[in-house]
C-alpha cells in the first residue's frame, strides 16, 4: 500500500523539470545542430513516458498482489 | 492549382465521410445519441479510450496551430511540449478518482458531478454553460484548420470556411457518434503515415536538422527571460484545462475501468515526442522560406510546407489527413457539448419529460448551434492571427470550472457559494483581460509579474483569482458555521 501511493511522487518530477524554462533556456550545447532548449524538452518526453509506464506497472502489480491476498483470506 | 493533389484530397474526403455515413446505418438498434454516447455502459476498453483521450491532442491544434506559433513566434510555440509532458501525469493522478465517484453515483458529465457534490443545481448550470461556451473556440480552431488546408489547395478563403463548416455540420448531423469511433482508425492511420513520412522526407529535403536550425534566426530558438513565466503558465494552464472539456470528461467516464484510464495515461506520453516533432515543422517552414497566405497568416505554414515538400498525390493524402484529423474531433466536441446541453439544461430546466427522440433531436440542433457559435469566434479579427489563441481563449473559461470539478474531489470543505463566486471572479477577470487585449494574445502583463514586461497566461491568472476566492470564502464560511459535512454525509 505504501509503495503503491509513494510511487506517485515520481509523477511530480516532470513538472519540476519542464515548468521552469530558466533551467534549460539556451542554445548550447547543441545536439546534432538541435538547440539545447529543444532537445532538453524532447528528452523529457522520453523520461516522462518511462516514468508513467513504471508507475503504472508498480501500481498494477500492487493491485494484483492485494487482490491475491484478499482471495487467500476468503478461502481460509 | 494542382489537379492530382485535389483529386486525392477529394477522393479521400469522400471515402471517409462515406464510411461515416455507413457507420451511422450499421447498428440501427438505438439511435438515441445521449444513451449511446453518455452512458455507453462505461464499457470502452483501452483501444477505444485511446482514441477518445489521445485524439483530444492530435487535432488541428497539433498540426496547424502549434507549428504556426513556432513559425511566427519561435520558441514560445514549443510550450506545447511541456504541456503534453505534464498533462498525462495529471490525468493519471486525477481522472481515476473522478471516474470512481462518477461510477458510484451515476454521473455522466462534470455538471452531474457538481450538482450532486455541492447539492447545487445553480452551480451545475454554470458548469454546463461554461463547458459549452469554452468548447466553441476549440471547435473554431478545427474549422479554421480545415479551411486553411482547403485554401492551400487553391480555393478562395471565404469559400473554404463555408466548405469547412458545411462538411462538419453535415458529417456530424448524419453520422452522430458512431462514425468518429469507426473513422478514428482510418484517421489515425492516415495521420501516422503523414507524420512519419514528413519527418523523414522534409528534413532530408532541407539538408538535415543542422541546416534547418542554421536558417532559423537565433532569437527564435530559445526564450527571452520576459517569456519564461508566460511559457510555463501557458503549459500548466493548458494541461489543467484539457481534461475539463466536456468531450474529454465524457471520454474518460465512458472507459470501462480506472485501470483503462491509467494505462492510457501511462502510454500516451510516448506520443508527446511525435507531437514535438510536428511542432518543429514550424521551424522547417521558416527554413523552406514559406510565405504564408492572407488572411490567416502563419496558420497556413504547415499545409504550405507539405505542398512544397511532396509530389501532388502525397500532398493530397497528407492534407486530407490533416483535414480529417480536424473534422473528427470537431464533430466529437460539438456532440459532447450538445449532449451536455440536453442532459444538464434542456431536460433539467426546460422539458423534464422530453422523450428520448426529442432529446436526440434537441441534441442535433444544439450541435449545429455550437458550430455556428464557433464560426462566430472565427469572425473575431485578432483571435485568428494565431489559431492557437482560439484554444487558449477556451482554456481561460474552462479553467474556471477546475475548483468545482477537480479540487472538489480532494478538498471536502469547499463551500458552494465560494465556488460559485470564485467561478464568477475567474470568468469576469479572464474575459476582461481577453477583451482588453482585443483577443490578440492569451498572454498579458500583470502588476505581479516580477520583471518589468513579464507576461503570464490570462487563463492561469484568472484561475488563481478564482482559487483565492474559493479558498478564503470556504474557510470563512466554515469558521462561521462550523465544520462542513463531508461529501455523502447527511447535513448536520
Amino acid at each position: 500500500m505504501q509503495a503503491r501511493n509513494g510511487v506517485l511522487v515520481l509523477l511530480l518530477i516532470p513538472f519540476a523539470a519542464v515548468l521552469l524554462p530558466q533551467l534549460y533556456d539556451g542554445i548550447h550545447p547543441r545536439l546534432d545542430g538541435v538547440p539545447f532548449f529543444i532537445w532538453y524538452q524532447f528528452a523529457w518526453t522520453i523520461v516522462t513516458a518511462a516514468l508513467t509506464i513504471f508507475v503504472y506497472r508498480v501500481r498494477t502489480n500492487a493491485d494484483r498482489a492485494e487482490a491475491r491476498a484478499e482471495s487467500r483470506e476468503e478461502t481460509h | 492549382m494542382h489537379p492530382d493533389e485535389i483529386a486525392v484530397f477529394v477522393v479521400l474526403g469522400l471515402l471517409v465521410t462515406g464510411i461515416g455515413f455507413i457507420a451511422s446505418r450499421w447498428h440501427r438498434a438505438d439511435l438515441n445519441a445521449l444513451e449511446e454516447w453518455g452512458l455507453a455502459g462505461r464499457r470502452f476498453g483501452t483501444v477505444v479510450t485511446w482514441f477518445l483521450l489521445g485524439g483530444d491532442l492530435y487535432t488541428a491544434y497539433t498540426f496547424v496551430a502549434v507549428p504556426a506559433l513556432v513559425y511566427g513566434s519561435g520558441a514560445l510555440g514549443l510550450f506545447a511540449l511541456p504541456y503534453t509532458i505534464i498533462v498525462y501525469p495529471l490525468v493519471f493522478l486525477i481522472m481515476p478518482k473522478l471516474w470512481q465517484i462518477a461510477r458510484e453515483r451515476g454521473h455522466v458529465t462534470a455538471s452531474d458531478y457538481v450538482k450532486d457534490r455541492f447539492d447545487s443545481p445553480g452551480l451545475a448550470l454554470l458548469i454546463a454553460i461554461t463547458g459549452i461556451v469554452a468548447t466553441m473556440p476549440y471547435i473554431a480552431l478545427q474549422i479554421l484548420g480545415i479551411a486553411v488546408v482547403i485554401q492551400v489547395l487553391g480555393v478562395n478563403i471565404e469559400v473554404s470556411l463555408i466548405i469547412a463548416f458545411l462538411v462538419l455540420a453535415v458529417f456530424t448531423y448524419v453520422s452522430g457518434l458512431r462514425a468518429p469511433a469507426l473513422i478514428a482508425l482510418v484517421k489515425d492511420t492516415m495521420i501516422w503515415i503523414t507524420v512519419i513520412v514528413a519527418i523523414i522526407v522534409i528534413p532530408a529535403k532541407l539538408g538535415g536538422f543542422p541546416a534547418i536550425f542554421a536558417k532559423v534566426p537565433a532569437a527564435k530558438l530559445d526564450l527571452p527571460p520576459t517569456l519564461f513565466a508566460g511559457y510555463s503558465t501557458l503549459a500548466l494552464g493548458s494541461a489543467l484545462a484539457l481534461f475539463l472539456y466536456p468531450h474529454a470528461i465524457t471520454g474518460t467516464l465512458a472507459s470501462n475501468s480506472q485501470n483503462t484510464i491509467r494505462r492510457n495515461a501511462a502510454f500516451l506520453p510516448a506520443y508527446s515526442f511525435l507531437l514535438g516533432l510536428i511542432a518543429l515543422f514550424g521551424y522547417m517552414a521558416i527554413a523552406a522560406g514559406i510565405k504564408p497566405l492572407a488572411p490567416y497568416g502563419a496558420n497556413s505554414a504547415v499545409p504550405q510546407l507539405i505542398q512544397f515538400a511532396f509530389p501532388g498525390w502525397f500532398a493530397g493524402f497528407a492534407l486530407a489527413a490533416i483535414a480529417i484529423g480536424a473534422l473528427v474531433p470537431a464533430s466529437v466536441m460539438s456532440i459532447a457539448a450538445a449532449n451536455l446541453f440536453c442532459r444538464n439544461i434542456w431536460t433539467e430546466y426546460i422539458r423534464p419529460a422530453a422523450s428520448p427522440k426529442e432529446e436526440a433531436q434537441v441534441s442535433k440542433i444544439v450541435s449545429l448551434l455550437v458550430k455556428l457559435g464557433a464560426v462566430g469566434f472565427i469572425l473575431i479579427p485578432n483571435l485568428t492571427q494565431y489559431a492557437i489563441t482560439l484554444q487558449l481563449a477556451g482554456g481561460v473559461w474552462i479553467l474556471q470550472t477546475l475548483p468545482a470539478v477537480f479540487l472538489a474531489l480532494y478538498v471536502r470543505w469547499l463551500d458552494r457559494w465560494a465556488v460559485t463566486f470564485g467561478w464568477l471572479a475567474g470568468m469576469a477577470t479572464g474575459t476582461y483581460w481577453l477583451v482588453a487585449g482585443k483577443f490578440a494574445s492569451s498572454l498579458a502583463t500583470f502588476p505581479i509579474g516580477g520583471h518589468a514586461g513579464t507576461k503570464l497566461y490570462i487563463g492561469l491568472v484568472a484561475f488563481a483569482i478564482n482559487l483565492v476566492v474559493v479558498v478564503v470564502w470556504s474557510l470563512a464560511t466554515q469558521a462561521v458555521r462550523g465544520r462542513t459535512p463531508a461529501y455523502g454525509e447527511a447535513a448536520a
